[in-house]
């Protein structure tokens, strides 16, 4: 903030040189491997932490993607190929009772999915592919409360899509995002014909999900507009029975034939208006100019995206130079996203001091990060997550969010601090005394307590610090005490609640 | 400029001050750029996704609307409710306490700016709702719109100082550009009075402030901030939610609550200028409806929910405080889609309401005829000219000051929102006694200017055309006392022209018209 500017004009700190991204040749500390954990996974513990302290960034950095990779795909919820009945074909009577169980179903299955979501980015802990999946579904949002029904069948296939493609190609994620089902329904496309095209997708395509406002023209969003007339998808299953439920269909009697230009180029005619054809001259082609045309801008469009998701999402201390790094590594493989998260992970400059423990934590990396540990029952960490402004599969705009200091303000900050220190609370002391069991030498209470502080703090604490910390755990009692303390469940749980709570006030906490 | 705010922190960090309220400066200071202290307070209503001003202010005696614009989401003539010839409002308008805006319409609280928005509108729902907060017209896309201009305005009148109040808040949703200064967010968010208090009460780590000017000292002394604004403002705002009280009821949605809530704190004495309420929804671009459909039930949301605010407020005689206006990232396309809603388009209709207001009609209809080159409608006012009106009006700050927020000064719309004659200072005697333009009409646009003043003064005069293009503007002169003719020109063709006469306490326009 501001005192600190003041005073920057004498003490020069920490100032980023690094302007290019060369390899991290030395072993990861402690200190690196948590950081590097921190940015890439949504929890951590201090086995995995130990793990990777001593391995070389390329080492560390494989691992976490080739799991991400590797790692079996979570199973599918059980409902999500489940269908409705058309309500307006049914009797009159029973037309009301209909649109109400499909309108529940949304509510609960979605609320569902997005419980079943937050269980796979807890469970996926030496692995990048739930963060990137969430940075998908940032990135090409769509939103399930919105007027039109939007099914968790088909919020649960564009999650699959994004954790499918993670770290994939840039033009299939386009491609295949333009005729998603759930996106279809969210920007209308859905109701896009010929006579009258819906613009909402074509915009937001541009300026949202490939390259940014000033780069197009409006006529652009018109023409786009008009390629992308006579896509529909279906949750019915009595309606249009010979293109299934669930599957993106085309319609060439609403579809717009005629000519279109777009970002100076002209769009390829399909030899055949059938869906196949269609697809692979005009959604294709359009998205192959896009990436021709305007592959400079797309490319640092992306690639500041991800460096504010990994780095530092301050948009006023973005490091140009990095991002043009990144952007040159994007374009020179093919739009792969794999090499540009290799290149900056592994980078000297992903683990300069300076860049550690400067990312104010998001909603999924609070909670997550601290149920890992001390799991909560029920809807209780949604509902902690949707008051601090990320509920997931329900972003607040087609934006996105806007993340950085919008997560921590007046009304939100003090509510993260209660209700995370509401989850400590309500754990079992037993549980507690077996959580501080993965620690090294926990019946030393100054190493208990240093190794939790490193755990969960954004830097190691200082010694003041820890010596407050400590006697929060002693509560009073000489430290050759804990010996004793930690073998009794009641005493133990308590001290280390009142000591997690103190924790969670300080600032460190929030900090990544 | 901050060293002062530091220190505080630092005082108040010193050796783990768990729970103790830091030293706040005076209140003295504070407003130092207005030129009078007042206790007027602002509220705020974002209408999010950018509303539908053709269904909201209907121009429905141009046949076009139902047969070739709106066909299908056209409002029944039958069922408008009248404003003046050719002009209707949407009969949601109607709904709520004393019928509504309607209502506050026909009681001249109510005032209806028709045409507004700006050059070259942004069809960007973000890149237009940061132009309308910024209040900045960026010189091409990509720069960077990072501070509001009520952020500007604060960090201008509050200096370096804390205030014993809040000076802007942001109910239910978090921080705004809006509220963005050079050096931060410069509002608190608060949804529960109680809640808050409960949670601010202990959020005090007692953390040290870091004096360096890493990026991790950055982060964590913000972090540290919020913690104690936290702590000072929830006591704050709870000792004035407990005071107040709400005397009408409530609908329950969520803009209701918002404004009973800032209603409440009025009435219980929060000094809180600025206040930042929304309603989201707007962006209709597929099944709008036309009486009773979805965008009808938002319309009807703001009526109900403002009907009851203003209600609230006179029931405990402060309605007089308290001004309220509307903003939108943009209006509709005149032309209906396919999907019975409608796209993104430019101007729109904005809404100012209190007693302090001028009630009636502004501009002209929303006018098929004139669009632009994506067949939005043009717009007729600048939306800077309102805010520059609430500055120097409602809020009295200094001429100097508002032009320096709004880079530039911008002139009233009409007669101005708040009066005919704005006086700008309470001086007791004016040194301007009167005006008078004439031949009014001019035949060959000649026309003389006749002021009298009873002392010397600096005065600046402008001649507009009803876009508000400058025809020829005089810049500051000063006048020795007694009685002036000046001559001006106004623009070579027919049609409405204003003469803009601008001083310190006064800002008069004067209409006028060539033949």
């Amino acid at each position: 903030m501001n005192r600190t500017d003041f005073l920057s004009s004498f003490m020069p700190f920490g100032t980023l040189q690094t302007n290019s991204l060369v390899p991290f040749d030395k072993k990861l500390t402690q200190q690196q491997a948590l950081h590097l954990l921190r940015r890439t996974t949504f929890s951590t513990n201090w086995q995995t932490v130990k793990q990777f302290t001593g391995k070389t960034a390329h080492e560390a950095v494989e691992l976490l993607l080739t799991n991400a990779v590797k790692n079996q795909k979570p199973f599918a919820p059980f409902w999500v190929d489940k269908t409705y009945k058309a309500w307006w074909k049914l009797p009159k009577a029973e037309q009301q009772a209909a649109t109400e169980a499909v309108y529940k179903d949304v509510y609960e299955l979605n609320n569902e999915l997005k419980n079943w979501w937050m269980k796979e980015m807890m469970d996926d802990n030496v692995s990048i592919r739930e963060k990137m999946t969430l940075f998908w579904h940032g990135h090409f949002t769509t939103k399930f409360a919105i007027g039109p029904a939007m099914p968790a069948q088909l919020m649960y296939r564009q999650n699959d899509l994004f954790r499918t493609l993670h770290q994939g190609n840039f033009r299939e994620l386009l491609e295949n995002i333009t005729v998603d089902g759930a996106m279809l329904i969210f920007l209308d496309g859905q109701d896009s014909n010929k006579k009258s095209p819906n613009e909402n997708f074509s915009r937001e395509l541009l300026e949202l999900y490939s390259i940014g406002i000033g780069n197009y023209t409006e006529k652009d969003v018109q023409e786009g507009a008009r390629v992308f007339t006579g896509w529909r998808t279906n949750i019915f299953s009595d309606e249009y029975t010979n293109f299934g439920t669930y599957k993106t269909f085309f319609l060439a009697y609403d579809h717009d034939n005629g000519e279109k230009k777009y970002l100076g180029s002209t769009i390829n005619t399909p030899s055949n208006i059938t869906q196949e054809e269609v697809y692979k001259a005009e959604i294709k082609g359009l998205i192959d100019i896009i990436l021709k045309n305007r592959a400079e801008v797309l490319s640092m469009f992306i690639c500041e995206k991800l460096y504010r998701y990994f780095v530092y999402s301050n948009p006023q201390k973005v490091n140009m130079d990095i991002v043009k790094d990144m952007a040159q590594t994007f374009r020179d493989n093919n739009f792969e996203v794999r090499p540009v998260l290799s290149k900056l992970l592994k980078s000297a400059f992903f683990f300069e001091e300076a860049n550690i423990g400067i990312q104010l934590k998001t909603p999924a990396e609070l909670v997550v990060g601290i149920t890992k540990h001390f799991d909560v029952k029920g809807n209780w960490k949604d509902w902690v997550m949707v008051t601090l402004g990320q509920e997931l599969l329900n972003p607040p705009n087609v934006a996105g969010w806007a993340g950085y200091r919008k997560w921590s303000d007046t009304r939100t900050y003090p509510f993260a601090v209660q209700q995370v220190g509401g989850f400590i609370w309500s754990q079992k002391d037993e549980d507690i005394q077996s959580w501080i069991k993965q620690f090294d030498d926990y019946e030393d209470v100054k190493k208990l307590a240093l190794q939790i502080c490193t755990l969960f703090l954004a830097k190691p604490p200082s010694n003041a610090q820890l010596d407050k910390y400590v006697k929060n755990l002693l509560g009073g009692s000489p430290d050759y005490e804990w010996y004793n303390m930690v073998k009794i469940a009641g005493t133990v749980g308590g001290k280390v609640k009142y000591f997690m709570a103190q924790l969670i006030k300080s600032p460190d906490f929030h900090l990544v | 400029m901050q060293r002062r705010k530091l220190l505080q922190y630092a005082g108040l960090a010193a050796g783990f001050t768990l729970g103790k309220i830091p030293v706040w400066a005076s209140a003295k200071n504070q407003f130092s750029a207005l030129a009078e202290e007042n206790d007027n307070i602002l509220v705020i209503v974002q209408l999010i996704g950018g509303n539908d001003g053709l269904n909201t202010i209907i121009p429905a005696d141009d046949d076009r609307y139902y047969s070739k614009y709106r066909p299908k989401l056209s409002i029944p003539k039958k069922t408008l409710l009248k404003l003046k010839d050719s002009t209707y409002m949407n009969p949601a308008l109607k709904m709520g306490v004393n019928d509504g805006l309607y209502g506050l319409f026909n009681e001249g609280k109510l005032a209806v700016i028709q045409g507004i928005g700006y050059p070259n509108n942004s069809l960007s729902h973000f890149r237009s709702t940061d132009i309308w907060l910024s209040a900045t017209m960026p010189v091409n896309d990509t720069q960077r719109l990072d501070t509001g201009w009520l952020g500007r305005f604060t960090e201008k009148i509050n200096g370096d100082v804390l205030p014993e109040h809040p000076t802007c808040m942001n109910i239910g949703n978090s921080s705004s550009l809006l509220f963005q200064g050079l050096k931060g967010d410069l509002s608190i968010a608060v949804e529960n009075p109680n809640d808050f208090y409960e949670r601010g009460k202990d959020i005090l780590s007692g953390d040290a402030v870091m004096i360096n000017n890493s990026n991790f000292a950055s982060e964590r002394n913000y972090l540290l901030d919020v913690s104690i604004q936290s702590n000072k403002y929830s006591t704050v705002v709870k000792k004035a939610f407990d005071a107040g009280k709400n005397v009408v009821t409530f609908e329950t949605d969520k803009l209701s609550k918002e404004l009973q809530l800032v209603s409440r704190l009025v009435s219980g004495g929060l000094k809180t200028k600025v206040y930042l309420v929304s309603i989201d929804g707007f962006d209709t671009h597929a099944n709008q409806g036309s009486d009773g459909g979805k965008h009808a039930d938002l319309l009807k949301k703001i009526s109900t929910a403002t009907a009851s605010f203003m209600a609230d407020l006179k029931a405990q005689k402060i309605s007089d405080k308290v001004v309220g206006m509307t903003v939108s990232e943009f209006g509709r396309r005149p032309e209906e889609n396919a999907s019975l809603g409608s796209d993104h388009g430019a101007a729109s209709v904005m809404f100012m309401f209190g007693d302090a207001v001028n009630g009636r009609i502004y501009g002209d209809n929303l006018n098929f005829d004139k669009v632009d080159k994506n067949k939005d409608f043009i717009y007729q006012f600048d939306y800077r000219r309102v805010y520059d009106e609430l500055m120097t009006k409602w809020f009295k700050t200094e001429s100097n000051v508002t032009k320096e927020i709004l880079s530039g000064r911008f002139d009233v719309i009409e007669q101005g929102i708040f009066s005919t004659k704005q006086v700008l200072s309470s001086q007791a005697e004016p040194s301007i006694t009167s005006t008078i333009a004439y031949p009014n009409p001019t035949i060959n646009g000649l026309i003389n200017l006749e002021i009298a003043t009873k002392k010397p003064s600096e005065i600046s005069i402008q001649v507009t055309d009803v876009q508000g293009v400058s025809i020829q503007q005089n810049y500051p002169s000063r006048l020795p006392a007694g009685v002036h003719t000046l001559p001006l020109r106004v623009g070579n063709s027919s049609g409405i022209y204003f003469i803009h006469v601008i001083n310190d306490e006064l800002n008069e326009v004067l209409k006028v018209m060539r033949l």
